[in-house]
């Protein structure tokens, strides 16, 4: 008695997936795998595909027997993961808010530090002057204080207590700026990213073994926090 | 950290608050060397007299006033030299500081006409220039 033997055709599809690494898929809603290329019997099969960050995409491959198929896609990102991306970017614009006026205040200090020395020094210098004048005897000495020296050491003194003001108030405005911020980031942390679309790709999903084939559950904790 | 920062601003308010720029230039006329001198006056006319002189068989009357210098109010250190200038005379005379050892000096006003006031203008010297001073003035008999 004849007998047939029928062997099905199988064609193969090539992923090129955006991301190009790390991305996985599920075959039919059956069988997870995490390969680059993947052979099939003939006929139309359904793709679930997934990479970490990314929104799964479900797409239908219609394989012919002995030919190669390419599945080009690329997989937008998860609206958690966008979320979370924007929250970070915050956070780190908090951050680097946090470090800017401890450095305002800081210059402003070495600013009127040095503007006060300076300060000191042409107020002493004006009371030389006035001491100078008392005790002078020399006529063209005493024209000469009162006509250059004293109006220019005026001018050193109305500098030295403008950069004075100036410095003091950079580096009042600075910790005011401190303590506003410090007080609005109050309890600031950063933001954790949890992979909804990694718990709904792995949730009910058949993974083939040697020894037969499992379906696998996930449970995502977040550690970062 | 807020009461610190509370306490330095509040020292730096007072610090620049105490230290004044209270130095005007106008009001520097205490020191009788300088030129815009405007205290208690510096030389004072003691006495005057009127003596006759010759010159070329010519009589003139030259007018004395002997002056006094106030100086007590004087800057202890160095000395001084005095100059004076009879008003609408064009030059002025140096005394000599041989006449000034005891504070006491006579100014001359030369060719003098009986019953007229003159006035001198005198002022402190030192170094090459004229310091402050008053006028006196005297009547020639």
């Amino acid at each position: 008695m004849p007998t047939c033997a029928y062997a099905q055709a199988t064609g193969t599809v090539r992923m090129l997936i955006d991301p190009g690494h790390d991305f996985q898929f599920v075959v039919d809603r059956k069988y997870r795998m995490q390969q680059r290329e993947v052979t099939l019997g003939e006929g139309l099969h359904h793709f679930s595909v997934w990479a970490p960050e990314r929104t799964i995409v479900d797409t239908n491959v219609f394989v012919v027997g002995g030919r190669s198929a390419e599945l080009v896609m690329r997989l937008p990102y998860s609206a958690e993961y966008v979320a979370y991306r924007d929250a970070y970017v915050r956070y780190q614009n908090a951050r680097k808010l946090r470090v800017v006026p401890p450095v305002v205040f800081a210059a402003g200090a070495l600013w009127a530090g040095l503007s006060y020395g300076a300060y000191t020094k042409a107020h002493d210098q004006l009371q030389a002057d006035r001491e100078a004048y008392a005790v002078a005897t020399d006529p063209g000495r005493i024209a000469n204080l009162k006509n250059e020296l004293i109006p220019e050491h005026k001018a050193d003194f109305k500098r030295a207590r403008t950069s004075l003001i100036l410095g003091s108030s950079l580096a009042a405005v600075g910790a005011g700026a401190f303590w506003y911020i410090r007080h609005r980031t109050k309890g600031l942390s950063a933001p954790t990213f949890e992979d909804k679309e990694r718990i709904r790709f792995e949730g009910l999903t058949w993974i083939d073994t040697r020894r037969g084939g499992v379906f696998a559950a996930a449970v995502s904790i977040p550690l970062a926090r | 950290m807020k009461r610190n920062l509370l306490i330095g601003l509040a020292v730096l308010v007072t610090s620049i608050g105490c230290r004044k720029d209270d130095l005007n230039v106008a009001d520097l006329n205490t020191n009788p060397f300088d030129a815009d001198y405007a205290g208690p006056a510096i030389f004072e006319k003691v006495a005057e007299r009127t003596v006759p002189y010759e010159i070329d068989s010519v009589i003139y009357q030259r007018l004395e006033v002997d002056v006094r210098v106030n100086t007590s109010g004087l800057p202890t250190s160095g000395g001084y030299g005095v100059r004076y200038r009879a008003q609408h005379w064009s030059s002025g005379v140096n005394v000599p500081p041989a006449d000034l050892a005891d504070g006491l000096f006579t100014l001359s006003v030369l060719d003098v006409t009986p019953g007229l006031n003159y006035c001198v203008e005198v002022r402190l010297t030192n170094g090459g220039g004229a310091g402050g001073g008053n006028t006196l003035c005297a009547t020639a008999e």
